[in-house]
């Protein structure tokens, strides 16, 4: 299987349903920092679940709040990331 | 087929009125070339409002002829942008091109003082290729007024004068001006346009129903957009004049209640246990949801403050404020919201909201909503008293949700509340009408999944 870097995947995800955020703010919290909304926060789990092929569950959100913590969830669990 | 029938059958694309503050708008891109055969519902142009760039939709099946207007040129709204010769109609590009002063609401033609009654005349038109043109376009010459050198009729005089002429009131022209209408469209019979023609119209252009959508190849929508911050200026002005125009005109009231979420949010917690992300429901949807039902229970409440009086909306389309990170607001418009289950109505939401903030919104999701909700349920806000957004007479807002002590069965417990608040234009509808609607609002998100 093809390996994708998990920080490539969440970026494209971005770019997908935010545009205007910028990656390179890796640390900085989606939502409080960035102004996602849950509208923005839900399409962006959705449209990495869909590039990565896995799922995450809801109980795993809270402690996805930056783009490095996304990128650090895929690598552990999305085989395509590893 | 005589020279100029192809040019009878043609059918302008015009700049559409993209809202009711619009006054002229450019293309920013064309994504059709001459040429192209479209169906009616396609994205055919990105057009730029001083609000932002929206996909424009064309309404008929035909062949593109000719694109009279660049990309980049700032234009009236009603001025003819293309030229499309209807399905069975043989294109002629030699008459399709030829010089047709552009048809323009915004600037309107002086009032035509006389309606043409076709008199024994003699023609004054010499040619006979131009006689047989002006028999073909089904024009009177005898009462043309030629433009030509002596008076002569050109060739230009009979297709300007075979463009269709209707008498238009001017209450109509205002109204028509006011709410966007392409006065071409409307149906008044053999009569003249007047105000209720137009009045009609609107009402019906908010019972439209969603139209058919074409994907456009992905590399069509690449192209620059304009800059941002020039974009975020123009978005300001807008907001503001609407704003202000509001604020001047609409006798707001406002009335609020507090609604316990608690078996709101338990159903919902219920319903997304064993959904992914893509199907979750939030509970932004619920409330949309609930709105939109409470604005049937309440009809009065829903439609649009027309010309000194309600006319109430023929289903609910319901407006969500979208919040820019960029700076300012869209309200896309989630058509039929009433007729829709929750599922339906979370889609779409979630599909109008990032295609509001990814710049890819279509012309026909904006605009005649029947009424508007505004969540600040993310930030720290407990309550907001919104602006109602002319001409419709409601607007329902909504605060975060957050914890706040309960009085309930004689003890105080700790609840899930979300503040609302429905404002109300006094001209069109009392504050009596707005509590039943706060009411019918809270029993709809007890039971969010009927």
């Amino acid at each position: 299987m093809k390996s994708f870097d998990p920080y490539e995947v969440v970026n494209a995800a971005l770019a997908d349903i935010a545009p205007d955020v910028d990656p390179d703010e890796t640390g900085a919290d989606l939502h409080d920092d960035l102004g996602l909304d849950s509208m923005d926060m839900l399409n962006l789990a959705a449209a990495i679940s869909e590039r990565a092929g896995i799922e995450i569950p809801e109980c795993d959100y809270p402690a996805l709040r930056t783009i490095a913590q996304l990128a650090a969830y895929l690598g552990e669990h999305a085989p395509s990331c590893r | 087929m005589p020279d100029g029938a192809a040019s009878l059958a043609r059918v302008p694309f015009t700049m559409p009125a993209l809202g009711a503050d619009m006054d002229e708008g450019s293309i920013v891109e064309w994504l059709v070339a001459e040429g192209a055969h479209v169906h009616r519902g396609d994205v055919v142009a990105v057009v730029q409002t001083d609000k932002n760039d929206l996909d424009v939709e064309v309404f008929a099946d035909g062949t593109v002829t000719e694109l009279v207007v660049p990309p980049g040129e700032k234009v009236p709204v009603g001025t003819v942008l293309a030229w499309l010769a209807p399905n069975g109609a043989v294109p002629n590009t030699t008459v399709a091109s030829a010089q047709v002063p552009p048809v323009s609401l915004a600037a309107p033609a002086p009032e035509p003082a006389t309606v043409y009654e076709p008199t024994a005349g003699e023609s004054h038109v010499t040619s006979p290729v131009l006689r047989h043109l002006a028999e073909a376009l089904h024009v009177d010459t005898a009462h043309l007024q030629g433009s030509g050198r002596g008076g002569r009729i050109t060739r230009d005089d009979i297709e300007h004068a075979a463009q269709p002429r209707r008498r238009i009131s001017p209450r109509a022209r205002r109204l028509a001006r006011e709410h966007g209408v392409d006065t071409s469209t409307l149906e008044s019979g053999t009569h003249a346009v007047v105000g209720e023609d137009v009045l009609r119209s609107v009402s019906m252009l908010a019972a439209t129903d969603v139209r058919p959508v074409m994907s456009v190849p992905a590399q069509a929508h690449v192209a620059p957009r304009r800059d941002r911050q020039v974009a975020a200026v123009e978005m300001r002005r807008a907001i503001s004049r609407v704003m202000t125009k509001a604020w001047q005109e609409i006798p707001h009231y406002q009335v609020a209640t507090r609604i316990d979420l608690q078996r709101c949010l338990e159903s919902l917690a219920a319903l997304n246990s064993d959904r992914t992300a893509a199907t979750r429901i939030l509970p932004a949807a619920v409330f949309a949801h609930a709105a939109a039902r409470a604005a049937t229970s309440v009809p009065e409440v829903n439609g649009h403050w027309l010309d000194g009086s309600f006319v109430a909306g023929s289903s609910v389309h319901l407006g969500i404020v979208v919040a820019l990170r960029t700076g300012g607001l869209l309200a896309p418009v989630i058509r039929h919201a009433a007729d829709k289950d929750l599922f339906t109505v979370m889609d779409e939401m979630r599909d109008l909201v990032t295609r509001a903030r990814t710049g890819r919104l279509r012309a026909s999701e904006i605009g005649d909503a029947t009424i508007t909700l505004t969540q600040l349920g993310e930030g720290e806000v407990d309550a907001v008293v919104p602006i109602i957004h002319p001409p419709q007479v409601a607007i329902l807002g909504l605060g975060a949700i957050h914890d706040e002590p309960w009085a309930h069965d004689g003890m105080l417990a700790v609840r899930p509340v979300v503040h609302a608040t429905l404002c109300g234009d006094h001209r069109a509808v009392d504050g009596r009408l707005g509590s039943l609607f706060l009411a019918s609002f809270t029993r709809f998100l007890q039971e969010p999944t009927s």
